[in-house]
């Protein structure tokens, strides 16, 4: 009881399930919990409505969006996929100096979690073996798709 | 949502921020405890985010960061302020000494002159500058700890700075979250490089600020207690706060150490170490410390440096010498970043 409350007074629970969100993203895949949570603190949260355009193609690509809830629609010449809750899109920001391939509207309201590239690179700067994690995933991520 | 729309609501928003702007120019009378607030949550946000990082809620990482912060800053006042006051003290007493060898070297002064040049002895030119030294020292510069105290209240240092801390500490983050998700999808990636750009330039700035700040006040007092200078903790602490204003901020030290100095010990000899020790201080500063805590430099060139400075001066008086440059600095920041994505689109 007092231990249950204890608890509640110091852990910050909503972080607890973010950290829990993200440790199933195929992204963040082997990181340990200290890592996951460094990620946690940085995402910006931002809510897209129905029909709204998330980006559009050509782009400077410098943030990886993850889909915490709803479903949004990528849609190119190439591409035409959607991306359900718990999975992710426009990881190409990962790497400088690129553009987003395609269009990307929400298909229904959505909750996405917004990780800028740069406060990533400050993490893998800090965290070396974090950033070699991702990056390993993020090369096999492509390698599978190519 | 319409694109015209958003793009009406972007320009509402650049309104509100000039806004803003001109509201805080009108206000700047009472900006120094929430500027003081803000260095500070700047400076010690980073450790919050560490001890978060670990799994507790906010509020644990910022009692645990302010009870340290404050007790660090509680005993250095301990260590400090008493030897302090004893020297402001022992200033006001031989102030008048100071003047009277003053004057009689510009007495000396004087006559050689108007031996040389004797159209000068007309115009009385050697008593002007004697009678504003004069009130100088007896009114503006025992001035100075009333000013201090004035624009520092007992009620400002004890409470109001300290909670402002807190909630910037608080809020600081869930509000740039907030606004972050009333900003339209369409700019949200150049808004938040923007965000963070600022964000790197500000925190590097203030974080280097106040650790060379603190390095150079500390080294002086040490050097200029070893040469035996009268008044070493003022002009440290003097020393080290100037250090904050670039390019002309390491003088001031050198020569308020170089007047005590040749007054105190009647010798050039005593001028040619302090010159030394502080030469030796600036060469530690700028190739240990700077490299150290500031990283990439904020890259402004000298004349746009003293440009800043000075405007910052004019508009916002002493805070705006201290944040001249880092608020140039995120302008250019800025102005760069959206002039790349201007060309990349056309």
């Amino acid at each position: 009881m007092i231990k249950e409350l204890l608890r509640n007074l110091f852990i910050d629970a909503v972080l607890k399930a973010d950290i829990d969100f993200l440790r199933k993203i195929v992204l963040f895949k082997g990181l340990s919990e200290r890592s996951l949570a460094k990620i946690a603190l940085i995402v910006f949260k931002k809510t897209y409505l129905a029909g709204e355009k998330i980006y559009e193609p050509n782009q400077d690509a410098n943030v990886v969006y993850i889909v915490k809830s709803g479903q949004v629609k990528l849609n190119s010449e190439n591409i035409n996929k959607i991306v359900d809750s718990g999975d992710f899109f426009g990881e190409i920001s990962l790497i400088e100096n690129h553009r987003h391939s395609c269009e990307t509207i929400a298909l229904k309201d959505s909750e996405l979690y917004l990780i800028y590239r740069a406060k990533f690179e400050d993490i893998a700067e800090s965290d070396n073996k974090a950033g070699l994690i991702i990056m390993k995933n993020l090369a096999s991520i492509f390698t599978n798709r190519a | 949502m319409l694109e015209s729309s958003k793009n009406r609501i972007f320009i509402i928003a650049v309104l509100i921020f000039l806004a803003i702007c001109l509201f805080l120019y009108f206000a700047r009378g009472i900006l120094a405890p929430f500027f003081i607030a803000a260095f500070i949550a700047y400076l010690i946000s980073p450790l919050v985010l560490k001890i978060q990082s670990y799994g507790y809620k906010r509020w644990v990482g910022i009692a645990i960061i302010v009870i340290i912060f404050l007790s660090a800053v509680a005993a250095f006042l301990i260590v400090f302020i008493p030897p302090l006051i004893a020297e402001i003290e022992k200033f006001k007493v031989s102030a008048s000494d100071y003047y009277a060898y003053f004057a009689s070297y510009l007495d000396i002064i004087k006559s050689k002159i108007e031996v040389a040049v004797p159209a000068i002895k007309h115009y009385n030119i050697a008593d002007i500058v004697v009678g504003k030294i004069h009130s100088f020292i007896f009114s503006k510069a025992q001035q100075i700890p009333t000013y201090i105290m004035s624009v520092f209240s007992i009620f400002s240092i004890l409470v109001l700075i300290p909670m402002l801390i807190i909630f910037m500490l608080f809020g600081g983050n869930k509000s740039i979250n907030k606004a972050v998700n009333f900003l339209p999808s369409k700019y949200i990636e150049t808004i938040l490089s923007v965000i963070y750009e600022i964000n790197s330039v500000l925190g590097k700035f203030i974080r280097g600020q106040l650790i060379e700040a603190f390095f150079v006040g500390i080294i002086s007092v040490i050097f200029l207690s070893v040469l035996g200078v009268n008044f070493a903790l003022i002009i440290g602490a003097i020393a080290g706060f100037a250090n904050m204003v670039p390019c002309l901020g390491p003088f001031v030290g050198l020569f308020l150490a170089l007047i005590v100095g040749i007054i105190q010990f009647q010798t050039f000899m005593i001028a040619i170490k302090i010159v030394v020790a502080y030469a030796i201080i600036q060469f530690l500063d700028n190739n240990f410390v700077q490299p150290f805590v500031i990283g990439r430099s904020l890259n402004l060139g000298s004349i746009a440096t003293i440009f800043a400075l000075l405007a910052g001066g004019q508009i916002f008086g002493f805070f705006g010498i201290i944040f001249a440059v880092p608020v140039m600095a995120i302008f250019k920041t800025t102005f760069i970043m959206l002039v790349h994505k201007y060309r990349r689109l056309y």
